[in-house]
């Protein structure tokens, strides 16, 4: 028996933090409703302002590009879709049959969406009273700017860690694309998990609120309990000298070495060929090796460039001093380190075929977690959700499935 | 009022960040945690920024709210130390989770690795996406890699534990903070697999960029529903029958230069403002915040989103835990050292 699977999760999620959060759950065994709009396709099924062959298996978008999307395909393992109009009567009876029986509500969607549709942890929980309900806001449910939109990009410029983030005297950087997305997923998840402990022992659900911003901001915790700004200074950090990327063969290719102590410093100093180097004792120390970074930074890319950055990287660990290939998505594909660690597992999906999906990072003897298959085509749960999980009459099914309150395809232009 | 956690017992042995984070968590959500350094301080008490006093605020961050010692009563949970086998934890107590978190696990190709954020974040898939194409990739702030490790952990320990209420038998859970930071990459890596192609920095077609306003940067992201509104709101309407931006697509190559005619138009204006523009017509934007920025937004304040805590007459600011729980708040931090017992807290951090 999985650990969550006496769990059902619904979800009104959009891109990635929500999706991630019930990505979690659905790993543990957990029941998953992905819950979509007919008219407000997830930005991460469709790119309507410029789609990209890029984006489809085989460079091909098919007849249901929107079931083909590498994005939501990886965040969506182990769901099912209801496309359904919430804003329909239908749509609105099915939901709240679903709610009535659901253990988790997760929303990444603005505040005060969740009370508009009726569906608020205070409307919920009279009927439920077990339920979770998680609200996602970027800025949080309340204060001055909590009405503000916002993406992963734009909450890492608002958590502080994108003026950290620069060449020296550069503009502040965007990272991952999205980095804070899965930061807030993994916390939705984690406090779900919190809440479950809570009600497993009371029988008490409750709702949660994570201001995806400010729970970010634990990640930068030190730097804001010191109140002073970071200035920006690329890859080098007070505490290690070296510590850079440097060019290795190919175009935009890079690996990463830092002399973790003295010690390493003068391995690595050998490892170059540079005995000079290494005896100087001008480098002997951080702070001498600190006041001359740029020096030692122009020494060894000049003997990194030319050479492979996977090589490289395992003869220098092998020496012990600390380096990395900087990888690609392509080269994490093919990693030995992942496939060791089970990270890819091959799921069958109806429109997209069959492909090794990356998997979630949770191990564990007695409670390991899963993914059982792929992510769902758009509206494949709906006649499900009617039939088998809402046990409506036949003639009650028919009037819906004939009525505009489903879709199995998105309204074109949308 | 009770906590969410207020039944467990944490050991804290693993002298990391990710391991005294996991902890933390457990910490602010009721549960006793001991920091056992009786093998020699952790690591993380070295690891800046410092106080003036030379307090590690890294250190006071990941371990506010545990007790300093030795449990006096069997654990739940053991967070286990850098050369501590799980397996022995559990011969002694079965019922124990033990959680064991390492840069890329104990077996498999990279044991040995060394391994410190910049590695992690190299490794993960995450850093080629930094900077500027043709400078070196940047690496993320913050130890995110083990942050973000910490965070897993804890999720799969609270998953354990639900585990154990049904079989009565602990667990060993592992975690890699390497496997992690992949986990946290943009999910590329499918694109990689379904297509074979990869995508670099400068290849990434969102609508997104900055332009600099006055003393600061302010990040927008244009739908191309709204880039009229845009056009016609900073008084570039030509924009909109620009050949160069007239069209989605041509736009997508053109964001950069886009974005330069704009800057013109916002350089001198307050970046809060400007936020607060773009936001009225639907446009996502943020300002890139420095802490002392932070430190000082009303947004903030007014959320109460900063706590206090004294420890030697010395009073930190610090934020509060990360996910606001309704029926179970987490404890503050003078709360949760007040439990803790601050004098030993105080020796623990000093």
């Amino acid at each position: 028996m999985l650990p969550l699977e006496d769990l059902r999760v619904v979800e009104l999620t959009t891109a990635w933090a929500g999706p991630m959060a019930g990505r979690v759950l659905t790993w543990f065994g957990a029941e998953a409703y992905h819950i979509e709009s007919p008219t407000r396709t997830n930005t991460w099924r469709s790119n309507r302002d410029a789609p990209n062959p890029l984006t489809y298996p085989d460079l091909d978008p098919g007849a249901r590009p929107f079931d083909r999307c590498f994005t939501f395909n990886s965040q969506n393992v182990n769901k099912r879709s209801l496309v359904v109009d919430l804003k329909s009567e239908d749509g609105q009876a099915i939901m709240r049959g679903l709610l009535a029986e659901a253990d988790v509500l997760l929303c990444n969607f603005r505040p005060g969406m969740l009370q508009r549709l009726g569906f608020d942890h205070a409307t919920l929980s009279k009927d439920n009273p077990g339920i979770i309900v998680v609200e996602m806001p970027a800025y949080g449910l309340d204060g001055p700017e909590s009405s503000y939109a916002a993406l992963g990009p734009t909450m890492e410029m608002a958590s502080g860690m994108s003026a950290m983030i620069a060449y020296p005297g550069g503009e502040p950087t965007v990272t991952g694309p999205s980095y804070m997305d899965p930061i807030g997923g993994f916390n939705a998840a984690a406090a779900v998990l919190t809440a479950l402990h809570h009600r497993d022992r009371t029988g008490e659900g409750q709702h949660i609120e994570i201001p995806q911003v400010e729970a970010a901001m634990q990640f930068v915790g030190p730097a804001l309990i010191a109140g002073e700004d970071v200035e920006p200074a690329g890859n080098h950090v007070p505490q290690m000298a070296p510590h850079n990327a440097y060019p290795a063969e190919g175009e935009d290719s890079w690996i990463a070495i830092a002399a973790q102590d003295d010690a390493a410093w003068r391995v690595l100093a050998h490892e170059m060929g540079r005995p000079d180097l290494g005896a100087d004792p001008a480098y002997a120390t951080l702070a001498g090796r600190k006041a001359d970074e740029a020096a030692l930074d122009a020494a060894i890319a000049e003997w990194t460039r030319g050479q492979d950055r996977h090589v490289l990287a395992d003869r220098l660990q092998a020496a012990g001093v600390a380096a990395s290939a900087v990888e690609t998505a392509v080269d994490l594909s093919r990693s030995d380190y992942l496939h060791a660690r089970g990270f890819f597992t091959e799921l069958e999906h109806r429109e997209a075929g069959r492909h090794r999906h990356p998997g979630l990072p949770f191990h564990s003897e007695a409670a390991q977690g899963s993914a059982r298959f792929a992510a769902p085509a758009y509206g494949e749960a709906n006649e499900h959700v009617l039939r088998a999980v809402l046990h409506m009459p036949e003639e009650r099914v028919a009037a819906i499935l004939a009525g505009p309150a489903l879709a199995d395809v998105p309204t074109p232009g949308t | 009022m009770r906590q969410a956690l207020d039944d467990l017992v944490v050991i804290d042995r693993s002298h990391s960040v990710a391991g005294e984070y996991c902890a933390r968590l457990m910490a602010d959500y009721g549960a006793e945690v001991w920091l056992d350094e009786s093998a020699g301080p952790s690591p993380t008490a070295a690891m800046g920024p410092f106080d003036p006093g030379g307090r590690s605020l890294t250190h006071l961050h990941l371990n506010r709210g545990k007790r300093l010692g030795a449990a006096s009563r069997p654990a739940d949970v053991v967070l286990c130390g850098p050369d501590e086998r799980p397996e022995d934890v559990r011969a002694a107590d079965p019922k124990v989770v033990a959680v064991r978190i390492t840069a890329f696990g104990d077996d498999g190709p990279k044991a040995d690795w060394t391994a410190p954020e910049i590695v992690l974040q190299a490794a993960s898939g995450m850093m080629i996406s930094n900077g500027v194409r043709g400078r070196e990739p940047l690496y993320g702030v913050g130890e995110r890699a083990s942050y973000a490790a910490g965070q897993a952990a804890y999720i799969q320990t609270l998953v354990s534990l639900r585990a154990r209420r049904r079989t009565g038998t602990g667990d060993t859970v592992r975690i890699d903070a390497a496997e992690t930071a992949a986990t946290m990459c943009f999910p590329y890596v499918l694109q990689a697999i379904y297509n074979g192609t990869d995508r670099r920095r400068g290849d990434q077609d969102i609508p997104a960029g900055l332009v600099r306003c006055r003393g600061s940067w302010v990040c927008l992201w244009v739908y191309s529903n709204r880039f009229a509104a845009l056009c016609r709101t900073y008084d570039i309407e030509h924009c909109i029958t620009d050949p160069r931006f007239a069209e989605v697509t041509d736009r997508v190559r053109h964001w950069p230069q886009f974005f330069s005619i704009l800057e013109e138009r916002v350089a001198d204006r307050d970046p809060d403002a400007v936020v607060a523009e773009l936001q009225a017509i639907a446009i996502i934007a943020a300002r890139a915040f420095t802490v002392r920025e932070i430190r000082a937004s009303h947004h903030l304040a007014e959320r109460g989103f900063w706590q206090e805590l004294t420890i030697a007459g010395q009073t930190y600011v610090m934020p509060r835990a990360p996910f606001l729980m309704s029926r179970t708040p987490a404890r503050t931090p003078a709360q949760s050292t007040a439990g803790a017992h601050a004098g030993e807290f105080d020796h623990a951090a000093s």
